[in-house]
């Protein structure tokens, strides 16, 4: 053999070697695995660090396990915490590819919906790996902190996170426990009028609060409702989450003040929430539901502001 | 042939009908009323002023609930109906109507763009959702009149064909808006547009009525002219017929009209189309017995529609839009198989 | 015989396009008068204008020693019945009641025909001898049976002047000839001052006592049958080389077309 051999050999040899160094070394280094809740199997090798959110209360629950600055890309509906406003903006509903992909982002998270087979096809296509979850229910929402948690290294505070979630809910929902439930109605808009049934998370929630929604049998989750069946089942309770001011409208006061032979409008018990608060299935959810469950079993002698 | 005796025979059969069609919408619902009850709550509202009586569940259903609902499909189906009729004879063909050229899309999208931009303002108490839509009706006419005035002379091939452009533009528009609004809006828009007669009260009512009286008071005034315009604009106008002037009151009746009662009931269709069609065949085309026979006959359709809106599926409601829809379709239909499609020329 | 119409330097347009030039024409009361010329000539817009429903761009046209267009529209349909060359129904109205539409310019407002609107209705169909079809509908009629109708809609008007535009288009030669006879009657009887365009030359020259050539826009020749049917004017306009001798029946000249001219 000559000198090019040799040196040939030593090299392969070195090449095997290193390989066989680094080939172990290479399984101690961490790869994150979650599965969303469209049952995809979804790897980062390390935590996200350029996190995109395309939805709201995505962008709540980030920034509550501490992840701010790892935000890259926000909606243009994501509005807390007031620093979410500072971030990119990258579309509504039917989000910007190319905004997004010059943010070069290593995660985009996102909730099943309008626009899940366009999101789904084209964050594969760039390889982006992508997150959608479905929170349609305060378990669904406490499953999303833990997933968010995981794959951005946070597990520990999102464990913690939900703990308090958990208590606080728990806390509500004793608290909001009476003999006799009050009946209300829940109107997802005015005119015409829109309540929630059966198969919406606001069902639930109501439930939670204490309270009994006179339209919880219908089967669609915001069917139109007849003005004929609530004179009839004559609710205690109005709650108006369709705006997100709390104050009733004048023509609001008119439309309900005609219907006096109802008990919420004799003894004036018509409210309104912030429905940014529960619509959106994020931490605040909760301040939402504790507001609710405020209004319907109202503490001593303090009454609401309409 | 029309002779008073004929007329007024067929209308009173028909102010029959639309008398016992009331009494049965508001008798019949979720909560069933009979004859007798409603009849104690009418004493106990109008005479007695028994307060625990009108103070009922019942009572309230009734006169709060159903009566301004059942009052308000019986205007609005008398107003369709009766635009319909004008437009088929203005534009000569027999399947025009408000939909058509586009004064509905029109008021549809000044009330859609007066939800969204919140411009909900309340005008002595009553909303402005009415005045945007009847400002929606009012520019899409301009506009469509601008467009098919020529020579100084309307062209009712360019107002029809601009019409159904124009209903195609602004559809587009509304869909637009709907697709990029918030997600919340969306689902009260969208039912509004569908159709929907639940939620006036009967003050507001009484507004409605008014404008849909003016309306109906110009619209008879052509009656006979209608009739003439039926043998071509020409011979019309030597049969004695100032052509733009009945064109031109035609055309704003219409809009009013229309502008009034879409801009509180949503988009309903069909019945501006089928109600004409089958009371000509029934009753025949002159314009002087259709015309008030298609407000009564308008009337009763949309009452007893509403009526299976808000009870096929209690407690929810359909869209009454729908209802019309998926009878007017098979309704066509039929016809065609039929071959009994009257659509003459010479 | 005084004056009914009087037209001076009356111009006209459809549009862009100039359809009638410089006429200067009177027609006078209880004429029958007969308009003839090659299509396009506008013979039609002659027509309109003399039914007021084309206004003159230049010149002036004088009814009764008035403007035209300062009568009233429906003053001027109790006086003057126009019979269309074409005519569409939309809607299934029947014969009586597109008949009794004549009746319109006498009817104020809502009213409803009386009476006596219905005898004259009647009357007119009898004439027209279409009173069998009253309760059929318009458009199942024949070409024939519907253009008869047109013409009893025409005559409950009870105008003083009529204006024809081919109005035997689609009659059999029964009809025709019935049609001419009538035509003739209303104006010997009635002094119905009748202006009919007519395609046929012998037609014209055996009905009417004064005919009116016209020629892209412009009156070529007027007068007598005699005056206007030569040969030289006949090729002039038509563009057809012609043989015209008088009809031995008649006395009136009779056109023989020979040829086109290329």
């Amino acid at each position: 053999m000559g000198t090019r051999s040799i040196r040939g050999t030593i090299s392969f040899l070195l090449i095997v070697i290193t390989s066989l160094v680094f080939l172990p070394l290479s399984v101690f280094a961490e790869s994150i695995t979650i599965t969303d809740d469209l049952g995809r199997s979804v790897s980062l090798e390390k935590p996200a660090e350029r996190i995109v959110s395309l939805a709201p209360g995505l962008t709540e629950i980030l920034f509550s396990l501490g992840l701010g600055s790892r935000i890259v890309g926000v909606t243009d509906y994501c509005n807390y915490p007031p620093e979410a406003l500072t971030k990119t903006k990258i579309g509504g509903l039917n989000p910007n590819i190319e905004k997004i992909l010059i943010l070069h982002p290593d995660l985009v998270v996102g909730v099943a919906g309008r626009f899940q087979q366009e999101n789904l096809a084209r964050f594969e296509r760039f390889r982006i790996p992508y997150i959608v979850v479905d929170p349609v229910s305060l378990e669904k929402i406490f499953q999303t902190v833990l997933i968010l948690g995981k794959i951005t290294g946070r597990s520990e505070m999102a464990a913690e996170n939900v703990r308090h979630l958990r208590n606080r809910l728990e806390q509500i929902r004793q608290s909001s426990r009476s003999e006799s439930p009050p009946r209300l109605l829940y109107v997802v808009d005015d005119d015409p009028l829109i309540s929630v049934g059966k198969g919406s998370y606001l069902d639930d929630l109501i439930r939670d609060a204490g309270g009994i929604n006179i339209t919880g049998g219908i089967a669609k989750p915001y069917p139109l409702v007849s003005m004929e069946y609530v004179i009839r089942e004559n609710p205690q309770v109005i709650i108006l989450a369709t705006d997100a001011d709390r104050k009733l409208t004048d023509i609001q006061k008119r439309r309900w003040d005609r219907w006096s032979s109802l008990a919420a409008v004799h003894d004036k018990r018509i409210y309104k929430v912030d429905r940014d608060l529960l619509n959106r299935p994020g931490p605040r959810i909760l301040e939402g539901l504790e507001e609710l469950a405020g209004l319907l079993h109202p503490v001593s002698t303090s009454d609401s502001d309409r | 042939m029309l002779t008073f005796g004929r007329w007024l025979s067929i209308l009173s059969l028909l102010a029959g009908i639309w008398v016992v069609t009331v009494l049965v919408c508001l008798l019949y619902g979720m909560e069933p009323i009979t004859l007798s009850e409603a009849a104690q709550i009418f004493w106990a509202k109008f005479y007695s002023g028994d307060q625990a009586s009108i103070d009922s569940s019942r009572s309230v259903i009734l006169l709060d609930v159903r009566l301004p609902r059942v009052l308000l499909a019986g205007v609005v189906g008398g107003a369709l109906a009766s635009v319909g009729v004008t437009l088929q004879a203005l534009l000569r063909n027999p399947l025009a109507d408000p939909f058509v050229i586009g004064i509905s899309s029109g008021t549809a999208l000044g009330v859609v763009l007066s939800i969204l931009t919140g411009l909900n303002l309340s005008v002595w108490g009553f909303s402005a959702l009415p005045v945007f839509g009847f400002s929606g009706a009012l520019l899409t006419l301009m506009f469509l009149y601008r467009l098919a005035r020529i020579h100084g002379r309307i062209s009712v091939q360019t107002l029809l064909l601009g019409g159904v452009i124009l209903n195609a533009m602004l559809s587009a528009v509304i869909m637009f808006i709907t697709y990029m609004v918030d997600a919340n809006r969306v689902l009260g828009i969208f039912y509004w547009l569908m159709g929907n007669l639940g939620s006036l009260e009967l003050k507001a009512l009484g507004v409605v009525i008014i404008y849909v009286m003016i309306g109906m008071v110009a619209l008879f005034r052509i009656a006979r002219g209608l009739n003439l315009l039926a043998l071509g604009e020409e011979a019309a106008v030597t049969l004695g017929l100032d052509a733009e002037r009945t064109k031109r009151a035609a055309f704003f009746a219409s809009a009013l009209l229309t502008g009034a009662v879409v801009s509180v009931s949503g988009l309903i269709s069909f019945v501006g189309i089928m109600i004409p069609h089958v009371l000509r065949t029934l009753i025949g085309p002159d314009h002087r017995l259709l015309l008030p026979a298609s407000i009564l006959g308008g009337g009763i359709f949309l009452m007893s529609a509403d009526t299976l809106a808000r009870t096929l599926i209690a407690p929810t409601e359909i869209p009454v839009g729908i209802i019309t829809a998926l009878c007017g379709g098979p309704f066509f239909l039929i016809l065609l198989r039929r071959g009994r499609m009257k659509f003459s020329g010479s | 015989m005084s004056e009914l119409y009087a037209l001076k330097g009356v111009g006209c347009r459809y549009g862009q396009n100039r359809v009638l030039n410089g006429m200067d024409l009177t027609i006078a009361r209880g004429e029958l008068l007969g308009v003839i010329g090659p299509n396009g000539a506008g013979k039609t817009s002659l027509l309109k204008l003399l039914g007021g429903l084309l206004r003159p761009a230049e010149g002036e046209i004088r009814l009764d020693s008035r403007d035209l267009s300062s009568f009233p529209r429906q003053w001027l349909a109790r006086r003057i019945g126009m019979v269309p060359q074409q005519y569409s129904l939309i809607f299934p109205y029947t014969v009586e009641e597109v008949v009794l539409m004549g009746r319109s310019p006498y009817l104020r407002g809502w009213a409803f025909e009386s009476g006596e609107d219905h005898r004259i209705a009647r009357t007119a169909m009898e004439r027209m001898e279409v009173q069998e079809l009253s309760r059929r509908l318009f458009d199942e009629l024949s070409g024939g049976e519907r253009q008869r109708v047109i013409i009893a809609r025409t005559l409950t008007q009870q105008p003083e002047v009529l204006l024809l535009d081919e109005p035997v288009t689609f009659l059999d030669l029964y009809h025709q000839a019935r049609i001419y006879s009538m035509l003739e009657d209303l104006n010997r009887t009635e002094g119905i001052t009748v202006v009919v365009v007519l395609h046929d030359l012998n037609l014209a020259s055996r009905l009417c006592n004064r005919l009116l050539l016209l020629s892209d826009g412009r009156i070529a020749r007027q007068g007598t049958p005699w005056d206007v049917l030569t040969e030289g004017a006949i090729e002039q306009v038509y563009r057809c080389r012609c043989h015209i001798d008088s009809h031995p029946g008649t006395g009136r000249p009779r056109v023989t077309v020979l040829s086109a001219v290329t």
